[in-house]
């Protein structure tokens, strides 16, 4: 084979697999976490006293990260779909909040067979009693002064 | 002038102790959509904490950055990285009052029409916002619902050119709360 056809080639597969590449980042879903290993594993309550003590240090430190947290359920809070356990902190107000995702319809189509895994677990966390004790991973979004650390996307961790 | 910001939440809720004239939320949802029809530039965050003082008619909002969840893991990125920051700015807060809290009756079933001014800190800036918002108040319960939008560039929030076909330079957010009163 020619030279050039060798280069020609070889640069059109180089070209075909980028724009699948780019293709895929853009298209690309956000993780949920019940696919996904924790990352760090702790309680509740040293989850919100390591945001007390020192918030900038602890956004570094768990922001962003799939945190598996062990807590006794505080609250359920439940609009139309979504529900939110909190945790208790042992700190008045300030508790770990729990957001479970509840896939609409549209999101159906981006998640996939990860909406139907979500929305099991949002059930599941619906059906919770005051008082238990649950380990709950989540995506760690950062701390707020009026009621404690925030995990979005949660699902329960079966370890 | 965060901190600032954050003191006079803090404050909200401790100044007046834990009355019955205070309802909270820790699942408030806060709707952004800045997409310009091309493709869907929208996200939801369902964490916000508000605190409401149906005494008074302060009110409190306080929403982590991260916490917006869009469709697009690429988009939540940029949203985070490259137009918020959210590193280093982590959180937006508003501080305001219900301008015509003798209109709203919190002891009477009804939906009521609110004036709403107050201070939004997003991405470090302060601005005054004011806003109408619809309050309701069932059985003991209290809902509320605002919209308004948010002009990026009075935020500091810059759009590269290559990004402005796609990205509207004014953001829609839309803010629904349901409120329990707040026990200790």
């Amino acid at each position: 084979m020619k030279k050039w056809k060798i280069i020609l080639i070889s640069f059109l597969g180089i070209l075909g697999v980028s724009g699948l590449i780019i293709a895929y980042l853009l298209n690309k879903e956000p993780d949920l976490p019940t696919n996904l290993p924790a990352e760090i594993t702790t309680t509740a309550k040293a989850l919100n006293a390591a945001f007390s003590e020192n918030e900038t240090a602890s956004n570094k430190k768990y922001n962003d990260k799939i945190i598996s947290v062990t807590g006794i359920v505080k609250e359920i809070l439940k609009d139309e779909k979504n529900t939110t356990i909190t945790l208790d902190a042992e700190d008045g107000m300030n508790t770990v909040s729990c957001s479970f995702f509840s896939c609409s319809e549209s999101d159906k189509k981006t998640f996939g067979k990860n909406c139907d895994l979500a929305d099991q677990e949002n059930e599941k966390a619906a059906s919770l009693k005051i008082g238990q004790s649950v380990n709950i991973k989540g995506k760690c979004t950062g701390y707020l002064m009026l009621s404690g650390v925030v995990l979005n996307l949660c699902c329960f961790d079966n370890k | 002038m965060k901190k600032i910001a954050l003191i006079g939440l803090m404050s909200l809720i401790v100044n007046v102790g834990f009355s019955q004239d205070k309802y909270f939320t820790k699942t408030g949802k806060i709707f952004f959509d800045a997409g310009t029809g091309i493709e869907d530039i929208s996200a939801t965050n369902k964490s916000t904490t508000s605190v409401i003082d149906i005494k008074t008619g302060q009110l409190a909002f306080e929403t982590l950055i991260k916490g917006f969840e869009f469709k697009n893991q690429l988009m939540q990125d940029h949203f985070n990285e490259n137009y918020m920051e959210s590193e280093k700015l982590p959180k937006a807060t508003f501080k305001g009052n219900i301008e015509n809290i003798s209109k709203v009756n919190f002891k009477k079933d009804g939906s009521y029409s609110a004036t709403i001014t107050g201070k939004l800190e997003l991405h470090g800036v302060t601005k005054d916002v004011t806003t109408k918002a619809t309050i309701k108040v069932t059985k003991g319960e209290i809902s509320a619902i605002c919209s308004f939008d948010v002009n990026l560039e009075d935020y500091k929030i810059n759009i590269p050119s290559i990004a402005k076909e796609k990205l509207s330079s004014t953001a829609k957010i839309k803010v629904e709360c349901n409120y329990a009163a707040l026990k200790k």
